[in-house]
């Protein structure tokens, strides 16, 4: 008897994998719950449980079967992020815009000044910090969803999760232009490196302002109330995704852009209104799969490597805090609370969606072990770190009762 | 000195009765200049984006405690809830100008931590179990006495405070203000929506008042301060009252601050229209006070109940039945007499601006009325919210009126 027949039918099937594994986050979330950890945690325990650590059921080579999939995910979760920056706040009001602006110069400088005397290289330490300015927008939005939080750091927490993705998409298209024109593999030219990246980004721009403008017409044409516009906007979220696919433009840029342009642009009658809410639900599934694909503990084993993963992590919060000493709006409480809201970061793929690309074939043995440690402890210790932070702002509804 | 410590040990008294943590105790009547006011206002805390109400006010009160002002700014019940208070002013002008400046400062405040600010009198469509309690001992305990009430209790009413020169006459004022109460609630009717529904009245707030026990008028029959001290110890005696602010009335004295308090206001949209409707009750009391020995009569429970009704319901198109003659008039009608009357011997040089605000209100139907145009318009309940919000945002102008836009040129 062939050894393949004897196992479960659904282990062929990937679908039904990830949906086991959606289902294992929702009980373990619940059971978590019941006693008080963050039922975010659940999708942690099922990606470890299911993924490389554990049964190995969840890899990297099934989640490529879902790859058109997950960069939608991963773009809509950044049209989330796109769609709570409150461009008005941020420019009118700069005693608090100005330092979330800062916090994002230096989460990189410090990500540059520790990882450059651990032997990573500079260019290569460029590209990480580039990566490491932008806070993890599925850890934030789910915890936030999870836990009903509402208020002033909860406000700008997310604002500064947009801004730091912007910021973050232009540095990654230079340090990885850089990168890939002098680090191993030495391709073209710097120049054209460059106009390639930024071509992406150009061109995911122009797709947001291409479908924003379509978004306007129809609803304009249609005169759909607030109510009624998720399903044309849904459409045009589409069309960006297709757009951005075949041209090879950045998706996730696009998506914030389109985001940024409804939450800032449509005044009247802002679709948003409608209090969409599929980004919580979104963030379970993408982070189950971070769990799943990212966390090897073997990675968190040698010492050095965790030891300046573990100071790079500490030290993204404490420049974040510091930047926000001159924020007036808030306490020191709420300044301490934003700055452990911001202290997740994001992947590689999480800011460039190309699948015929990876970041590690630019890096070298030393940086990518750096890079995984932190995905590791991003995805092991992220959750918990802003679950802190809302609670300290007492933000969360929970929080609120007597 | 003696005064002085007198003062400070019954503040102290006064205090531990309304936090519950001592015995009843109701304070001796401060006298205070007649015609002297002051306004209260409860603001809403609102989300920039989807307008929905935001618990921000305890970050906005940090910033506020920072400035040097005249006036106070406190939390109340929950924490999307602001509260502010004028100081004690002597005009229309006064008023105006002083509204102004809380206009401004918690707009600035507000937007600084990411909120916006909005007059009114209940959100469009909050739901009161999403709504957190003020971090606060008293608040808390309010929360355990009532239960839900005290979430359901997140509406947002105007205050309008009276000085009277001592405590009988404060008790026949009030009586006499309470007739004519209803005639605020339909000027000041901006709350039409209610948990997310057309709730069909001008003022939905109005009603949500009516559930806690203490909540009412004052007795017809108290007619002295004597009277009400009586009534005040029976209450206490039962465990029913602890202090002033356990009255939950349309009118009711405020002796603390020598003065009886207007309570049946929605907040205005913009806090131009407080200072012209504080003054309105100003003259209005000050008329009373000139005519000793007068007391209403015909003041039914019922028939203020129905007046009080109609107002809420229809605005200023309602009818109100005077309980003294039993004639029904439509209440703008009535309002423009008052006022025609009291401009006549008014001696406030601003009075005759406040009424041009108030007949604004009235040739535009109410602030109900204009929000259901909104609606009627097409807007939804978070635009309604908004446009009640950009109402706030904007400064008074010299000439003091048009305070809400047209229709069409809202939020274009």
């Amino acid at each position: 008897m062939n050894e393949s027949t004897s196992l479960p039918l659904f282990l062929f099937s990937p679908m039904a994998i990830i949906g086991a594994g959606l289902l294992l986050s929702q009980i373990f979330g619940v059971l978590l719950h019941r006693r008080r950890v963050p039922r975010l945690y659940g999708a942690v325990a099922a990606g470890l449980i299911l993924g490389v650590s554990g049964f190995g059921l969840v890899d990297a080579a099934l989640l490529a079967y879902f790859q058109e999939l997950l960069n939608a995910a991963s773009a809509l979760v950044l049209f989330e992020a796109g769609r709570k920056m409150d461009l008005a706040w941020l420019w009118r009001s700069r005693a608090q815009g100005a330092p979330l602006v800062l916090g994002c110069v230096l989460r990189g400088a410090c990500a540059v000044a520790l990882l450059v005397p651990f032997g990573v290289g500079w260019s290569e330490a460029a590209f990480i910090a580039s990566i490491l300015i932008a806070i993890n927008p599925v850890v934030f939005t789910s915890m936030v969803a999870d836990h009903d939080a509402a208020g002033v750091a909860t406000y700008a927490a997310a604002n500064a999760i947009g801004l730091s993705h912007l910021v973050a998409l232009v540095a990654v298209s230079v340090s990885l232009a850089w990168l890939r024109s002098h680090g191993v593999t030495e391709e073209l030219p710097f120049a054209d490196q460059l106009l390639h990246q930024g071509g992406k980004l150009l061109l995911g721009a122009a797709i947001a302002l291409l479908c924003y403008g379509v978004y306007k017409v129809a609803s304009s044409m249609t005169r759909a109330e607030a109510g009624l516009r998720p399903g044309i906007l849904l459409a045009t979220l589409m069309l960006d995704l297709g757009l951005c696919s075949v041209t090879a433009s950045s998706a996730l840029l696009s998506l914030l852009l389109m985001g940024l342009l409804l939450r800032n642009a449509e005044k009247r009658e802002n679709v948003f209104q409608a209090q969409l809410r599929t980004v919580q639900d979104i963030g379970y599934a993408l982070l189950f799969m971070m769990s799943a694909a990212l966390v090897q503990f073997e990675q968190l084993l040698h010492w050095p490597v965790l030891l300046i993963a573990l100071l790079v992590f500490g030290a993204r919060i404490a420049v974040t805090r510091l930047a926000l000493i001159s924020g007036q709006a808030w306490s020191a409480r709420k300044k301490h609370a934003i700055a452990l809201c911001a202290g997740s970061l994001v992947s590689f793929s999480s800011l460039v969606v190309d699948s015929s690309m990876s970041n590690a074939a630019y890096l070298s043995a030393t940086a990518i072990g750096v890079m995984q440690a932190l995905l590791a402890l991003n995805v092991l210790v992220a959750p918990a770190i802003t679950w802190a932070g809302l609670h300290l702002a007492g933000e969360t509804h929970e929080g609120s009762e007597p | 000195m003696t005064d002085v410590i007198a003062e400070l040990d019954s503040a102290a008294a006064q205090a531990r009765a309304v936090a519950g943590a001592g015995p009843a105790f109701l304070p001796p009547f401060a006298h205070s200049r007649l015609g002297s006011m002051g306004i209260e206002l409860e603001l809403m805390v609102l989300d920039r984006l989807t307008y929905d109400l935001l618990p921000a006010a305890p970050d906005i009160l940090r910033l506020l405690d920072q400035q040097q002002k005249a006036w106070v700014a406190t939390p109340e019940i929950t924490t999307s809830m602001l509260e502010v208070a004028t100081s004690v002013l002597g005009s229309y002008r006064e008023a105006a100008a002083q509204v102004e400046e809380i206009r401004t400062s918690v707009q600035r405040a507000a937007f600084a931590v990411g909120a916006a600010i909005s007059g009114g009198g209940a959100h469009p469509f909050q739901k009161w179990n999403e709504q957190r309690i003020y971090p606060k001992e008293r608040y808390r305990a309010s929360a355990k006495k009532y239960g839900y009430l005290a979430k359901l209790f997140t509406v947002f009413g105007m205050h309008v405070h009276i000085g009277m020169p001592d405590a009988d006459q404060a008790v026949r004022v009030g009586a006499w203000l309470t007739q004519r109460a209803p005639l605020f609630i339909a000027l000041s009717a901006n709350s039409p929506c209610w948990q997310g529904e057309d709730s069909g009245f001008c003022s939905a707030r109005s009603n949500v008042v009516g559930a806690f026990p203490m909540s009412g008028i004052m007795p017809s029959d108290l007619r002295s301060w004597r009277d009400f001290a009586d009534h005040f110890e029976r209450l206490a005696g039962h465990g029913i009252v602890n202090s002033i602010k356990d009255f939950y009335w349309d009118v009711r004295p405020k002796p603390e601050y020598g003065t009886i308090e207007l309570r049946v206001l929605d907040t205005p949209l913009h806090p131009a229209y407080a200072a012209a409707l504080a003054s309105y009750a100003r003259e209005l009391c000050i008329e009373i006070a000139s005519q000793p020995g007068r007391w209403p009569t015909g003041n039914t429970r019922e028939l203020y109940n129905w007046n009080r009704f109609n107002a809420a319901k229809d605005g200023i198109q309602g009818n109100w039945i005077d309980p003294c003659t039993g004639n029904e008039h439509v209440i703008a009608n009535l309002v423009r007499d008052d006022l025609a009357r009291l401009a006549a011997r008014s001696d406030d040089p601003g009075f005759p601006e406040a009424c041009l605000l108030i007949e604004e209100l009235l040739q535009q139907g109410g602030q109900a009325r204009w929000l259901t145009a909104h609606m009627a318009a097409g807007a939804g309940m978070n635009d309604l919210a908004r446009v009640a919000s950009e109402v706030f945002e904007r400064p008074l102008t010299p000439g003091g009126m048009a305070r809400m836009p047209s229709i069409r040129g809202v939020g274009e």
